[in-house]
């Protein structure tokens, strides 16, 4: 048996490994810090969250490459935009009931995607969009000549990670802040029960725009993570299976927990990238699809071993199943 | 309307599809009275309750608190104008703190911005105001002891008194029960009663309750509206709906209107 499903655990000692599962997993991780402020905090279920994330990023590409506004300053406007489309989805549809928002919120986010694919003028469908990345290159050689002075050497993707880590550890912190606050109170009401918080003076619908604002702002900032580790954008990037990963890491980690966001992002990243290298004697594809089925019997395991995530409280639990 | 008056139905009608749930329903409520809304099942009760604090869009009518119109506002607005309602089914906020159900329902925390959440030491002042304010209530209520648990942990008759004590954090001027007693046993159910009380000897708030216990209702209570089939079918003190003809056909199902 040993023989037919053999894993080498080299790569695990490999440094390019692991800066390539910090850099996606903390691009997920902010990019779920949203979906677990929507779904775990709010209880609004956003599927469009893939969508937002291409606003954000497409954004900040077009501005940059088609209209020369510098990498600064299209990544500060790339955030009003994701937020514009944020309240675009959100006025019409946050007044219906959670399910009728949550398809409005998928719809959204394909509506994106085609939009992207075909607008070739605007993004470069699917050839991609691209050359955005020239002052990143120049602020990266920085980083990696200070990383050099303090004596940890240079390496492919080391700066980005730097820079995610940085900003996933300040985001999550200042997101906890924020559920901890009056405000998030308001929040954990309304998925508690909403006509309770109207009936206590809160405009609820307010709330629930302001949730999905700060959301896709994040979101646009978990694409510029992504925009800068893939160097070009393309539709496909923005696959609704990027939202599903996000609820996962949401599940994962625990709902309503912001630490559980950070260790789920990093726990399904590392999952899915490790069981890169298992090897079986079967063809490529058969690897490919067997490698889902690893990280689906994982993901399984633990949601009946530990339905309340790796960070979730099960008192909680208990009392919503109630 | 009479110079008494904090709250008044003017001809409120409410339909949906083809049934009138409330017709034509006019009615005052006297400031610093306990007034009873009873009436049969399906009397149109809850409809007209939900068209007065705003969680139903009436068809036509109007609603003064206090002489003027709050007809069709949306509920936050009606509750931040001193308008706060109770639910038939307890709304307790099950997976918050008690004292986090309380400290919810204060009206005036810069904390509730988005803009300023972040920045505690603007807020803080203020939540900790609130925290005494809650922390007294609760002790009034029996529920001190509680401010730490989820409010889900709390049994019926207590999620109840939490509902009414967070109502309180609101400084209401009219509060309106949904059937404060159902599902209470005797012992809550009579100290929510003094707590009703006590309310309006205390602060002169004004109450409007919907009930089926009739005993309770006619020991409790200065004024009674009775409808019947969405309409109001009798109005006065205990005593004289007591002796109403129509209130006892009303309620032995046999309805006999006026036209």
């Amino acid at each position: 048996m040993t023989g037919l499903l053999a894993v080498s655990l080299h790569f695990l000692v490999n440094g390019d490994f692991w800066i390539n599962v910090g850099v996606l997993a903390t691009t997920y991780g902010i990019f779920a810090l949203g979906i677990q402020l929507n779904v775990g905090t709010t209880g609004i279920v956003n599927f469009g969250q893939a969508g937002f994330m291409a606003v954000g990023s497409y954004a900040m590409g077009i501005l940059v490459v088609r209209y020369e506004v510098s990498f600064w300053w299209a990544m500060l406007l790339g955030i009003p935009v994701a937020i514009a489309a944020a309240l675009l989805v959100g006025l019409p549809s946050l007044r219906l009931r959670y399910d009728y928002f949550a398809i409005s919120t998928l719809a959204f986010s394909e509506i994106v995607r085609y939009l992207a694919d075909n607008w070739d003028g605007l993004t470069g469908g699917n050839l991609g969009l691209f050359g955005y990345t020239d002052t990143w290159t120049d602020a990266s050689a920085r980083i990696d000549a200070w990383l050099e002075k303090i004596g940890i050497g240079q390496r492919f993707l080391l700066p980005l990670l730097v820079v995610n880590l940085a900003l996933l550890l300040l985001l999550t912190a200042l997101v906890a802040l924020l559920v901890r606050s009056p405000w998030g109170r308001v929040l954990n009401a309304i998925r508690e029960d909403e006509d309770a918080a109207r009936a206590l003076g809160k405009n609820t619908f307010a709330y629930k725009l302001q949730s999905l604002s700060v959301a896709a702002a994040l979101a646009a900032i978990g694409g510029y993570m992504l925009a800068i580790n893939i160097s070009i954008l393309s539709p496909q990037n923005f696959d609704p299976i990027l939202t599903a990963y996000g609820f996962v890491i949401v599940i994962l980690g625990g709902l309503g927990s912001y630490l559980g966001v950070i260790v789920g992002s990093f726990f399904l990243i590392f999952m899915l990238e490790a069981t890169r290298y298992v090897e079986l004697p079967l063809s490529d594809a058969r690897v490919a699809a067997v490698r889902f089925m690893i990280v689906g019997a994982v993901l399984m395991a633990l949601v009946v071993f530990r339905p309340q995530g790796l960070f979730g409280k099960s008192e909680e639990l208990a009392l919503r199943a109630r | 309307m009479p110079a008494d008056a904090l709250l008044s139905v003017r001809n409120v009608s409410k339909r949906f599809g083809a049934i009138a749930a409330v017709d034509d329903v006019t009615f005052d409520v006297a400031e610093g009275s306990i007034t009873a809304l009873i009436g049969p099942n399906g009397a149109g009760k809850s409809t007209l309750f939900n068209v007065v604090t705003g969680f139903v869009r009436g068809d036509r009518g109007d609603v003064l608190l206090d002489g003027e119109s709050v007809f069709r506002r949306p509920p936050h607005a009606l509750a931040r104008r001193g308008l706060v309602r109770t639910f038939q089914l307890t709304k307790a906020l099950s997976v918050m703190s008690v004292l986090d159900n309380m400290l919810l329902a204060n009206p005036r925390n810069r904390g509730e911005r988005l803009g300023l959440a972040a920045l505690r030491p603007l807020w803080r002042d203020e939540e900790r105001r609130a925290r005494v304010r809650a922390r007294e209530l609760l002790q009034v209520f029996g529920l001190a002891a509680k401010a730490n648990d989820y409010a889900g942990t709390l049994s019926g008759g207590q999620r109840k008194l939490l509902e009414l004590a967070r109502a309180l954090m609101l400084e209401p001027r009219v509060v309106l029960l949904d059937e404060p007693l159902a599902g209470v046993n005797r012992t809550l159910g009579r100290s929510l009663l003094d707590h009703i009380e006590g309310l309006r000897a205390e602060r002169r708030t004004t109450i409007l309750f919907v009930e089926h216990d009739l005993d309770v209702v006619m020991r409790h209570s200065d004024a009674i509206v009775v409808m019947a089939q969405g309409r109001v079918v009798a109005s006065g003190t205990p005593a004289e709906v007591r002796r109403d003809e129509r209130v006892i056909s009303a309620y032995l199902g046999t309805v006999t209107t006026d036209e």
